[in-house]
């Protein structure tokens, strides 16, 4: 199963609190009137600039094992080799905001309008961590729909580039994904072209599936602790 | 004396509030009255950005302002810029800045970017996903002694290290200098990998390049 995602502008619209908060204000302070007009004016571009599509591809627990080992730079252990076996659906997954709105930030930087590039790279962030919510809660919604056995269960995207998963193995899901198709593309460096795009596996399983323990190597590492928070929104 | 203060006094003010057409006229004012160079950039502008520096600190200002006040620095230099090059005065330090490769995240890099210009430095941005070799090769060829790299995926962590290691092969360590920063990134990763700095934030950036330069 193939799909072309559909995402409304209006359900991947930024949070303003969020976007205040990546621009490191606190929900309770009462951001100034410019920095409330700076926001207005870079919500405005972004949702003329905006362009959402995303993809999705159902593949199986082997071939991902595949996908996954990339070019075989992996960390030697990681909690996602130890998440995915246990899966009992699996898709990979390209979002992306388009290539206006990574344009738009690049010209708003080299014109010298700093605060307004800072502001639109905010939402632009906010804007593609909801899109990420809106595919786990499709794709939790396409398999309960074909199963009928949701209970205890959840779908969340893990991203080549983090947690030991080399950002290497974007080739080979790329390779299985296409999502040229959709003008999501992969440069030398294997990064995705827009800026603004995710991409990933989505998982669907026993919660517990996807609760591990933050002590891997690489973790003391690592100051984002994410992961963290996902799993005690699985635990609740 | 007590008019040259005031308006240098006035360009600091204006820049605090982030209105770079005044601090662009005022600049402008300030050469045409025979002020030097070197004092519109340390009484006025530079002394400015301090104080916005010391308010972000506190939290007292955030980010968007701090952006703000850099725009206008930004502006008052540019009119500055050919004096401070006649005149022969000195840049602040030279970075080489960069976001590692294989990574495109550049929105932290950009901000450190702005904060260092806004701080009197003189900034070579290499862009994102630069090679180690590329990182050496620039502050060499600029005669840069502080290499500044940023990192947002985990993975592309190492890269930094590859940077390091690279400087102690071509026996530079001591003449050029690293800072490392981005989401991932910790001040005992900048201690394992042997930076010489890390930094948390755009702001903390210019903090550790003063110290690492030596300059106020």
């Amino acid at each position: 199963m193939r799909e072309v995602f559909d995402f409304s502008l209006e359900a991947i619209k930024p949070d303003r609190q969020e976007v205040l908060r990546l621009q490191g204000i606190a929900p309770h302070i009462k951001p100034s009137k410019r920095i409330i007009a700076l926001l207005d004016e870079a919500m405005e571009i972004f949702m003329n600039a905006a362009n959402p599509v995303g993809i999705f591809s159902e593949v199986t627990v082997s071939k991902f094992w595949d996908i996954y080992k990339g070019q075989g730079k992996n960390e030697a252990d990681t909690p996602l080799e130890h998440i995915f076996p246990r899966a009992e659906y699996l898709a990979l997954f390209a979002f992306s905001l388009g290539i206006k709105i990574s344009k738009k930030i690049e010209d708003l930087f080299q014109k010298k309008e700093f605060p307004l590039g800072a502001m639109l790279d905010a939402l632009a962030s906010s804007s593609a961590e909801r899109a990420v919510h809106i595919a786990e809660r499709k794709y939790f919604d396409f398999v309960s729909a074909k199963t009928n056995n949701s209970k205890s269960k959840v779908a969340l995207l893990y991203s080549p580039g983090y947690c030991g998963w080399h950002i290497s193995a974007q080739k080979k899901l790329f390779e299985y994904l296409c999502p040229e198709e959709v003008g999501i593309s992969l440069n030398s460096s294997f990064l995705m072209i827009p800026l603004k795009s995710v991409s990933g596996v989505l998982i669907f399983g026993n919660k517990e599936i996807h609760v591990f323990t933050n002590n891997y190597l690489f973790c003391s590492h690592c100051q984002d602790k994410s992961c963290k928070q996902r799993i005690n929104m699985i635990k609740k | 004396m007590e008019v040259k203060m005031d308006l240098l006094n006035q360009i600091s003010q204006y820049l605090q509030d982030g209105d770079e057409e005044k601090v662009f006229e005022l600049v402008k004012e300030a050469i045409d009255q025979g002020n030097t160079a070197q004092d519109i950039l340390n009484r006025g502008l530079i002394a400015g950005m301090n104080i916005v520096g010391q308010r972000f600190k506190v939290h007292e200002i955030f980010l968007p302002d701090v952006l703000m006040s850099a725009k206008a620095m930004v502006a008052g230099m540019e009119e500055l810029k050919p004096l401070l090059i006649k005149t022969g005065i000195p840049s602040r330090g030279k970075v080489v800045l960069g976001t590692v490769q294989g990574d495109l995240h550049d929105i932290g890099k950009n901000l450190v970017g702005v904060m260092l210009k806004g701080a009197g430095f003189e900034v070579i941005d290499l862009g994102n996903d630069v090679p180690p070799e590329e990182f050496l090769r620039a502050a060499s060829d600029r005669q840069a002694t502080i290499i500044g790299m940023s990192a947002l995926l985990t993975t592309t962590m190492p890269v930094m290290k590859s940077v390091v290691d690279l400087i102690k092969e071509k026996n530079l360590s001591g003449k050029i200098k690293t800072i490392i920063g981005g989401a991932p990134v910790t001040k005992e990763y900048a201690q394992e990998i042997g930076a010489d700095k890390y930094s948390y934030d755009a702001s903390h950036a210019v903090e550790s390049v003063k110290e690492l330069l030596g300059v106020n």
